[in-house]
């Protein structure tokens, strides 16, 4: 038992280095804090905690958001549900289905010479060719997936002859009239370790509906998981800024960790591929932070950097006090609110 | 061929041998065992296989078909026969057969070691295209690039890897999903190299993949290959946790041996490595293809040139880890087709790198174990060809064990691998990366050998309890906390031009990162040129040296628990938990095993708990050995030494895993005694291994020390390269006193 004792700390000492090894410089926050923290970053960020360490001291959640308990086959999870007021725009089915419509280049053996000659030839949208002698039935087969809005195949044609990037995918999104999911998570790391919440947002009348699944202690992960899975299902699409990679694999792998593995099999528009074919040239990261603020404009009232939320979280757990825990909420919330003001822009632009 | 015999008489009539023939060891030709024709099989192999067979023109070997059924009738297997006697087939088929007849059934086959992975697709692949099955085989490792990946996962149904790599992918086993769902075989080929802190670290693995296979509702067989060793069972269940067959009984042809125990010590004026170098001039003089084994790549360059030298007209190469794939692949198909006479190796040559069979070996300097020599032996021999296999025994105590007991070597069994599942720092981080794989239940820590107190003390900062089980709630990847080489401790970065050469246990890196130490990897010569404690990083650089360093380290141990005491006759003897203190203090330099400098280093002592044996001596035993004139400290240092020095003999293990301290008074035994101990923190089996085997291992020490010709003890037996008093005090005849005693104690009580 005593030699189990040490091995334990010892383990604990090498997990600290492995941290700090990652550390550009050493802190004062403590060990789990990754690399592309700047040491101004870091002093801020521990000021933060101190802050709100101080501020929420005695606090409970339910005191300051509207907190819901959802019963889940696994346990409660915790819940909280905002409404984020602000100027959204995002496309209608319709003309989601006549931008689609237009894209010549989406029927096999059709290049943008093709495209040119046919729309001389008066065959201007993809219902149009319905009627061509050669092109007439794979067209009609699109026009058929835009009628019935079917999204997966749709996403397929689109990223099969288009790109994952091409701006003809942002018009899918209005095919969903309005069902999106936003979706960020945060985690204690990048993969293989649990997650402290999962974000989802949906838009609302005058604004966004925030739903987060706030985890409060480990061992409500798995009741969390299998809620927010639930609310995944209920969506047309899902929106992810690197969610491809990242959030929406991650969640997967979480979810079999549980034994409750499922395939999160909604269309799943990723904005990181669309924010690095617009912004690659023009701003110098393409981290959602950099993107709100130089291309949305907005201005964090204060930072969490993405890497700090382990550490933050951990204080939370070891403290007992909800201030870090606050932070996280609200930084999950801003990226929510940034990822859909994205898509907005995006939407709003012509291509 | 060259008759052995008149071989041996030209040798003999060199005018450099001087007697160092002590012993030529005829082995008899040996028929093929086939399987009886008419039950050669039970049930015929389906069409493609049989196909296969008929149009290569193979015949099962006894051997072969044993394997081949059991595997069929479901059962765990460990083919344990020599190299070349076709192992690989025969697990192959079988498992390709239930492939063929399963159409989702998968298969996972690990190595030790990437090189061997990919050798190994090789064969396997070729056997797809010969069956026509199309099972898609691949390597899945580090190297395997990114996008070919997913389909690998999705579609391969034969996937060969290494523990390095397992260990890193099991966490993302739900990719896997389909592969594990079906997994009805897993191939652990080389086998007894999964043995000491590496084989523990893998048995643990296993038992993880296990749990995760259970997940998934597989529980496939377990098929083992390994070299002849003392304890196949015993090993295959350590290192799976499942119940073994054995088949060891060899059915393929031979033909006779001819093995010949050189000693170069009857001839000093010339270096044991000239005389390998002349040896395998004349063997490749003489018509005779000739592998020689040398223990590092810069002798098996120099033996090369050498030899080369002697006998210009011969086409002479060296081979060695390090080389570029083509440079391999040219030397291994230049042997194969003859076209080579000559090569001087590494050991990387010993493992299942396919270059068919020469005429004769050379092995300069023993490799360290029998299992070792053997299958660096079972080099020689083609069809039922003679074969020539020669041992040049070098300044160390096994070597001239050997060298004066050559009867020794064919008579004793082959050395126990050795696992150990108690290592608690072994056992805690693998718990931790099980955690992270899917939470733990309290049902599954049976199968990794835990229980809950080695869980109670990483709750909090790693895991958490919830009602399905033990959480990982840590922020690091509980798989980057356990090093499969090492014991989960601070461990030492070697680094060679920015690149990492290995990690190492930190006292280990003490004693062989030191600052001017010369380090061998992988048969490469690396000098030292800084330790840095502060970032545990060693900085290395390649050059190419004709010496070797010894760390000198002087130890002090405290006894915590007796696990097991006995008394014989006014000795005790001893198995338990014991402190020990190390501190390396200097170094020797070797060159041509003479030492030719000695220096100091000023390096921190470390302290760890393992377990150890002592034998505690009656005092009525020094009183003889005075009355006899002799030195009582040196008796018992020297005793100690050499019970080290035969170790490996029978625990398999490296002489430096192992430390020992003898005292002519020790406070926790109240009298003289001598203590050996496993040299990691928390043990890993060698000395409670040796615990079993005491009368054997103290007999073999006896002789080894009554035996030697020297008169007042020498390299060959009490010496020790790192003994950090200088070697001083020894007495030759005090410790052949003790260790006498000792057996007579024993032997009585046995």
């Amino acid at each position: 038992m005593r030699a189990a004792r040490e091995i334990a700390e010892r383990l604990a000492r090498r997990a600290a280095e492995l941290q700090e090894a990652e550390l550009v410089r050493e802190g004062e926050l403590g060990p789990y804090l990754p690399s592309y923290i700047s040491y101004e970053q870091l002093s801020q960020a521990s000021r933060l905690k101190r802050a709100l360490l101080a501020e929420f001291a005695g606090a409970r959640l339910e005191e300051l958001y509207p907190c819901s308990m959802i019963e889940t086959a696994f346990g409660e999870a915790l819940r909280v549900e905002v409404t984020v007021p602000g100027e959204l725009s995002f496309l209608d089915g319709q003309s989601a289905s006549a931008a689609l419509s237009s894209q010549l280049q989406l029927l096999y053996g059709i290049g943008p010479v093709t495209e040119q000659e046919l729309k001389r030839a008066g065959y201007r949208t993809l219902h149009d060719l319905a009627r061509h002698p050669r092109f007439g039935l794979s067209a009609g087969e699109i026009v058929l997936f835009l009628e019935r809005r079917d999204l997966v195949r749709l996403k397929a044609v689109v990223e099969r002859w288009l790109s994952p990037s091409h701006p003809a995918t942002l018009a899918l999104t209005g095919l969903a009239e309005g069902r999106l999911a936003f979706f960020d998570l945060e985690s204690l790391g990048l993969f293989g370790r649990p997650l402290v919440l999962l974000g989802l947002a949906r838009p609302a009348d005058g604004g966004l509906l925030v739903e987060q699944f706030v985890i409060r202690s480990i061992a409500e992960e798995r009741a969390a998981l299998a809620a927010a899975a639930e609310a995944l299902a209920q969506a047309e699409a899902i929106v992810t800024y690197n969610g491809r990679a990242f959030d929406v694999n991650y969640l997967e792998e979480r979810l079999s960790y549980y034994g409750l593995y499922q395939r999160i099999d909604r269309p799943n528009f990723d904005l990181l591929y669309h924010a690095r074919r617009r912004f690659r040239n023009s701003l110098p990261d393409c981290r959602l932070e950099t993107v709100e603020r130089y291309i949305l404009g907005i201005e964090r009232p204060f930072d969490l950097p993405s890497a700090l939320v382990p550490d933050f979280y951990i204080t939370y757990l070891e403290e007992r006090n909800i201030g870090p825990l606050v932070a996280i909420i609200e930084h999950n919330k801003q990226d929510l609110v940034s990822l859909a003001a994205l898509l907005s822009k995006l939407c709003s632009e012509r291509w | 061929m060259v008759d052995p015999r008149s071989f041996i008489s030209s040798l003999k009539a060199q005018p450099w041998y001087s007697g160092q023939i002590v012993a030529v060891k005829e082995l008899p030709a040996k028929e093929a065992e086939y399987a009886e024709e008419a039950r050669l099989l039970k049930t015929p192999f389906p069409e493609p296989l049989e196909r296969y067979l008929s149009a290569r023109g193979i015949r099962l070997y006894s051997h072969q078909v044993e394997a081949l059924e059991r595997i069929r009738a479901g059962e765990n297997v460990v083919i344990t026969t020599p190299t070349a006697s076709g192992k690989t087939l025969a697990f192959n088929l079988p498992i390709f057969e239930r492939l063929h007849r399963d159409k989702k059934a998968t298969a996972l086959y690990l190595y030790p070691l990437k090189a061997l992975t990919n050798d190994q697709l090789r064969a396997i692949r070729e056997l797809e295209e010969a069956t026509g099955l199309a099972l898609e085989a691949a390597v899945y490792d580090g190297d395997t690039p990114q996008h070919l990946r997913p389909k690998i996962r999705e579609r391969s149904r034969v996937v060969l890897t290494n523990p390095y790599a397992l260990h890193e992918y099991l966490p993302w086993h739900y990719k896997w999903q389909r592969f594990f769902q079906n997994l009805k075989f897993v191939v652990i080929d080389e086998g007894h190299r999964y043995r000491g802190v590496f084989g523990s670290n893998v048995a643990l693995l296993i038992r993880r993949l296990r749990r995760i296979l259970s997940y998934y509702g597989s529980e496939p067989q377990f098929i083992l290959s390994s070299a002849t060793i003392a304890n196949p069972e015993e090993f295959a269940f350590k290192l799976t946790g499942k119940e073994f067959t054995v088949v060891s009984r060899d059915g393929s042809a031979h033909g006779p041996r001819y093995f010949i125990f050189w000693n170069p010590l009857k001839y000093p004026a010339r270096s044991a490595h000239r005389q390998t170098s002349d040896l395998l001039a004349l063997h490749v003089e003489s018509g005779l293809q000739t592998l020689c084994f040398t223990i590092s790549r810069a002798l098996a360059e120099l033996v090369a040139r050498w030899a080369k030298e002697a006998a210009p007209e011969r086409r002479i190469a060296s081979y060695r880890a390090g080389y570029l794939p083509e440079e391999r692949r040219e030397i291994e198909r230049g042997l194969k087709e003859r076209e080579l006479d000559g090569v001087a190796a590494t050991n990387a040559l010993e493992l299942g790198v396919d270059i068919g069979g020469l005429d004769a070996v050379i092995i300069s300097g023993y490799p360290g174990t029998v299992i070792s020599t053997w299958q660096q032996a079972g080099r020689a021999g083609r069809g039922r060809e003679p074969a020539l296999v020669t041992l040049v025994g070098f300044e160390n105590p096994l070597d001239q064990y050997f060298m004066n007991h050559p009867e020794e070597f064919f008579s004793r069994p082959h050395e126990h691998a050795i696992i150990d599942l108690e290592n608690e720092h072994i056992l805690m981080g693998h718990l931790l990366c099980a955690a992270a794989e899917l939470p733990l239940g309290r049902s599954e820590l049976k199968l990794l050998g835990a229980n809950e107190d080695h869980l109670k003390p990483l709750e909090g900062k790693f895991l958490q309890k919830s009602s399905v089980g033990w959480i990982y709630r840590g922020t690091v990847r509980p798989v980057d906390l356990v090093n499969l080489d090492s014991i989960s401790e601070r461990t030492v970065q070697v680094l060679c031009d920015g690149e990492l050469l290995e990690t190492m246990e930190f006292n280990r890196a003490l004693e062989e990162a030191h600052p001017g130490a010369v380090l061998l990897h992988q048969g490469e010569t690396y000098l030292i040129k800084e330790l840095d404690l502060e970032k545990d990083v060693a900085l290395a650089a390649k050059e190419e040296v004709d010496y070797y360093t010894d760390a000198l380290k002087i130890s002090e141990v405290s006894l915590l628990r007796a696990h097991r005491t006995q008394e014989v006759s006014g000795l005790e003897l001893g198995l338990g938990e014991l402190r020990v203190t190390e501190r390396v203090i200097g170094y020797r330099v070797r060159r041509y095993e003479r030492t030719v400098g000695i220096k100091d280093l000023q390096l921190p002592a470390v302290e760890f708990e393992t377990t150890g044996l002592w034998l505690a001596l009656p005092d009525s035993l020094r009183g003889e050995v005075e009355r006899a004139g002799r030195g009582w400290p040196g008796g018992l240092h020297g005793a100690e030494h050499a019970l080290i020095a035969m170790a490996p003999f029978y625990a398999m293990c490296d002489r430096w895993d192992i430390g020992g301290v003898s005292t002519p008074f020790d406070p926790d035994l109240k009298g003289p005694g001598i203590f050996i101990y496993d040299g990691f923190p928390g043990g890993i089996g060698i000395t409670e291994k040796l615990y079993e085997l005491l009368l054997e291992w103290v007999e073999a020490t006896y002789r080894l020390v009554r035996d030697c010709p020297c008169a007042e003890g020498c390299p060959s037996c009490i010496y020790s390269p790192k003994c950090g008093n200088q070697n001083r005090p020894l007495d030759k005849e005090a410790a052949v006193a003790i260790l006498a005693a000792i057996r007579e104690a024993l032997s009585a009580s046995a």
